[in-house]
């Protein structure tokens, strides 16, 4: 399978301006892929930017209709399905992440979220004002221009669809960054948003790590720029956007997402939402926590005997961690975490090859371990007991982040009385929080700030103009 | 009972074959009582298809279908409803030829105009409304001691009797919003001008909408159409028609069961002409506005009121343009004018043009049947109408201009709003503050300013006063075919845990 590894602007694969290379290697045995990725050097993002700022002024896309990028935007959905099975290769390949939750999730929700973002795009409206005072006025919503998005390396597709999108819809010209350990997938989309008839300098996607992101974030022409996460990165984007031209900046920084499980908690389906691990703190009613942390320990044990298995194959549900600095990253954790709380499950390494991490549980770590107050981004799961539901809203709260949460209980009313006391941009009840294409998706404190999805990510890509006729 | 086929022949020997029947849960039926009606081509007056047509009995079993279809397709998501509204978009773009032939065939609509205006039309029309499938929204709110959100939930099963006079169109209109906010729909075509339902029925199962959803019929006004608007289980009818059918029909949904009504009734649209409006511009439109289908459209600008100055100007190149229609076969190229629909709506007009000269208003040009088998009508206009006279008041559905002088600004308004119509009107001035002062003044649902007629997917269009109330397009249509539901939750005291 080729493998692409040159720059996508003006809807052409070309050569950096600079030697430098990113090498990729595959993190389920360790072999190399390749050597050849290129870096967006300032240069070369200075030629993107100016391409897409071209486009958006004066090229055919600034007199597209709503429904001509409509149009577009059905094309690019098609065309992502037809390739699934080459965009979820290449997107594994570098991350370990299972091929089947990458084209049955990844890539299904990014065409979903195209599909939904088409709907909007001939629907964008303003409002207008009686002239009881001798003015007519109007206003209008418009695309800001050059808008720009850097993702991390988890779901690579799911960010183009989330960012992408909406910024298409409203009429921008847009240039993708993924993270620099996932690279291949979002490159190979270039020629398909060709292909779909969006113009040269439309959508642009480049890669790079830290440098590249850097002259994004500063450069005085990107108008936007919406980047998901650490919060370190996200607080130097949002410095180089003061210090550059006040670009628009959208963080999403990621969480330390609580699940509160009430001992009147529907069982089943609340031990099935840890076979997700999206939540990374577990508060468990006092009552139930023993038989809880039992079952967790039996579905972690399960998903532990499977690892390692080739995340090519279909049938293959868990995957590796990114890759080695990850690797030791989280195993620095879960070494702070055996000092400091009592080890249920995991811990350790599967095998020898490759950097395979058992799905991991602490029970009751002290208040200020690292397990308990920072983010891990890894499969380990921490649990604290409480007695009353304010004490589990106090547990839930006690943390710098606020993205999402939920709740297993089967009272609706303490689920609607504690979802408006958590502090968190979005609350699940009874199931794990999963992003839904109407609603925006974001968080609060440092989590960050700015969403993702619903209609509100498309008024984050547009600016209100007021106009006044005497 | 099926029911037979129908086929017609367009031009470079492009032929379309069709079922005749009731279009009734994904099936063609012949109707119960064997009833038919014969439809004529207006160009020839000769007989083009005998089709089955509806009557009370076969209300109900649509009806009755669409109740059981309902149940299913309200747990559809909308997704789905989009994706299959893309779909017949996509289908009737492919036929867009088809449609255009049977439209120049069956209404004496021009074939170019059927294939780039209203075929294209409908396309963008089902396209904007796929789109609002998966958006429709509700609201959220607190109220003390609780939470509360609004739903918006379709209506159920509803209906939808449609004209004759841009059919594919206008009932997209409908079909679009109404089938995107999830409602199972009856589409009862007019009976001077039903063929091109069969089609659109036939790429309504094609589509892969399930049985009942959408079923297409037609029938007489007075049979099929009324036995609708008096079903007691259609909870929705939307009117496309003239005002006393409209009126008729609210009637009887007050007397059965209180269905929500929409009526769009026609109009008699002002065209308003100012002394600093762009002359050839203005002309270029106001002709179109009264000629254009002979003017057999409800938005026709069929009162012209120019100002003094620009007055002999206007009327000079007024006139010439429209002598200028070649009148021939709608399936021809070069053909620039049609027929009326049928030899009843010629002799209508006829009798509107009789009257006018009767009142005393002066003949401009025109005001004589073109001879042939079909109905065939010169463009006719007058001059020095008054504002009582008949052919300013009534709506003639013709192609009949109704013209008048104006001295002010205000006289212009005074003059285009002493009507019971108020569906569109259009302004033509180079004075920007003018054009948002007069528009503002008008009493019209949709105002164009220096052009006419434009129809957007995603801008209302429906009237005031006796035009009817309601809107098709926009957001606006959307919510038409939607029922808010209010949900309160009261949030009840923390119950006591026991340590």
């Amino acid at each position: 399978m080729e493998i692409p590894t040159k720059l996508f602007i003006n809807n052409e694969y070309v050569e950096s301006k600079s030697n430098e290379r990113i090498s990729l290697s595959n993190p389920t045995n360790d072999i190399a892929i390749t050597k050849d990725v290129r870096v967006a050097s300032q240069e070369d993002v200075d030629i993107a930017v100016a391409a897409a700022n071209t486009a958006f002024t004066q090229g055919p896309w600034s007199s597209f209709s709503g429904s001509q990028r409509a149009a577009c935007l059905h094309k690019v959905a098609a065309l992502i399905e037809q390739n699934a099975d080459r965009l979820a290769h290449l997107e594994s390949l570098p991350t370990g992440r299972p091929i089947s939750g990458i084209i049955h999730f990844d890539l299904k929700h990014m065409v979903e979220v195209f599909r939904y973002y088409a709907g909007w795009a001939d629907k964008i409206e303003g409002r207008s004002y009686v002239e009881d005072n001798g003015f007519y006025k109007i206003v209008r919503y418009e695309p800001i221009g050059v808008c720009s998005g850097i993702a991390s390396w988890n779901a690579t597709f799911m960010y183009v669809g989330w960012k992408v999108a909406p910024a298409l819809a409203a009429g921008n010209a847009f240039i993708f960054k993924a993270s620099e350990k996932s690279p291949l997938g979002s490159l190979a989309l270039g020629p398909l948003f060709a292909e779909a008839g969006f113009p040269p300098g439309v959508v642009q996607f480049i890669t790079g790590g830290r440098e590249t992101g850097s002259a994004m974030a500063s450069h005085k022409l990107i108008s936007k720029l919406s980047f998901t996460g650490s919060a370190s990165v996200g607080k130097k984007i949002q410095e180089a956007a003061a210090r550059s031209n006040l670009k628009k900046v959208t963080l999403e920084l990621g969480g330390k997402s609580p699940a509160i499980v009430f001992a009147d908690a529907p069982m089943e389906v609340a031990v099935g939402g840890f076979a997700l691990v999206t939540a990374s703190r577990l508060l468990v009613e006092e009552k139930i926590a023993k038989e809880f942390c039992a079952s967790i320990v039996q579905i972690f044990e399960a998903a532990s005997k499977s690892m390692g298995a080739d995340t090519m194959d279909p049938n293959t549900q868990h995957g590796p961690v990114v890759d080695r600095e990850q690797f030791e990253r989280i195993m620095g954790y879960i070494e702070q975490g055996k000092q400091s709380a009592t080890l249920l499950t995991g811990g350790g390494r599967i095998g020898t090859k490759g950097s395979f991490i058992q799905p991991t549980l602490f029970l009751e770590p002290k208040m200020d371990s690292p397990i308990w107050t920072e983010e891990i981004f890894g499969p380990v799961l921490t649990v604290k007991t409480f007695r009353t539901e304010e004490e589990a809203i106090s547990l839930a709260n006690d943390t710098e982040y606020g993205l999402a949460s939920c709740i297993y209980t089967s009272d609706i009313t303490r689920a609607l009385r504690v979802s408006s006391k958590l502090q968190a941009g979005g609350v699940a009840i009874n199931s794990p929080f999963l992003p839904e294409l109407n609603t925006p998706f974001g968080g609060i404190k440092q989590s960050g700030y700015g969403h993702e999805l619903g209609k509100d990510s498309l008024l984050s890509y547009m600016t209100a103009k007021s106009i006044h006729i005497k | 009972m099926a029911s037979s086929t129908v086929q017609l022949t367009g031009i470079a020997g492009q032929s379309v074959e069709l079922p005749t029947g009731l279009f009734i849960n994904n099936e063609f039926l012949e109707a119960q009582s064997k009833s038919t009606v014969k439809v004529l081509n207006p160009s020839t007056g000769k007989l083009l298809a005998v089709v089955a047509a509806a009557e009370k009995q076969d209300v109900d079993l649509a009806v009755g279908t669409a109740k059981v279809a309902f149940d299913t397709w309200k747990t559809v998501s909308g997704i789905e409803r989009r994706a299959l509204l893309f779909k017949l978009a996509e289908l009737i773009e492919r036929d867009s030829e088809i449609f255009a032939t049977i439209e120049a065939l069956d209404a004496g609509v021009l074939f170019n105009d059927s294939k780039f205006l209203h075929v294209a039309a409908a396309v963008e029309t089902l396209r904007y409304f796929a789109g609002w499938a998966d958006k429709c929204n509700g609201s959220s709110m607190p109220i003390s001691g609780g939470m509360a959100y609004t739903k918006k939930e379709p209506i159920g099963v509803c209906a939808a009797v449609v004209p004759w006079n841009s059919p594919l169109m206008i009932t997209c209109w409908k079909l679009a919003p109404c089938i995107a906010a999830g409602n199972v729909l009856i589409v009862k075509t007019a009976e001077l001008t039903p063929i091109y339902g069969l089609k659109l029925a036939q790429l309504v199962k094609e589509a892969g909408f399930p049985p009942g959803v959408i079923n297409i019929i037609t029938g007489l006004g007075a049979k099929a159409g009324q036995s609708l608007a008096e079903h007691m289980e259609v909870r929705k009818l939307a009117f496309t028609g003239s005002g006393p059918v409209g009126r008729g029909i609210m009637i009887a949904a007050a007397r059965s069961n209180i269905k929500k009504v929409t009526l769009e009734l026609g109009g008699k649209g002002p065209t308003l002409i100012f002394d600093d409006a762009e002359l050839e511009n203005a002309v270029f439109w106001a002709t179109l506005g009264i000629t254009a289908h002979n003017g057999q459209i409800c938005a026709a600008g069929s009162r012209i009121l120019v100002q003094s100055g620009i007055y002999d100007q206007f009327i000079e190149a007024f006139k010439k343009r429209s002598l200028d229609a070649v009148a021939g076969d709608p399936l021809l190229a070069n053909s620039t004018k049609g027929p009326l629909a049928s030899r009843v709506q010629r002799d209508k007009v006829l009798g509107h043009i009789q009257k006018g000269i009767q009142d005393g208003a002066e003949l401009l040009h025109g005001g004589k049947v073109i001879e042939s088998d079909g109905n065939y009508l010169e463009n006719t206009a007058f001059v020095n109408v008054t504002r009582d006279m008949s052919l300013m008041r009534d709506e003639i559905f013709g192609p009949v201009a109704a013209i008048a002088k104006f001295k002010t600004e205000d006289e212009a308004i005074s003059l285009a709003n002493d009507s019971e119509y108020g569906l569109s009107s259009a302004i033509f001035t180079s004075d920007i503050s003018r054009a948002y002062r007069v528009s503002d003044a008008l009493e019209t649902g949709q105002v164009t300013i220096n052009s006419w007629g434009n129809i957007n997917a995603n801008t209302p269009f429906g009237g005031k006063k006796q035009s009817g109330f309601g809107k098709d397009l926009g957001v606006e249509g959307l919510d038409e075919w939607l029922n808010v539901k209010t949900v309160k939750v009261n949030l009840l005291p923390a119950k006591e845990v026991k340590v």
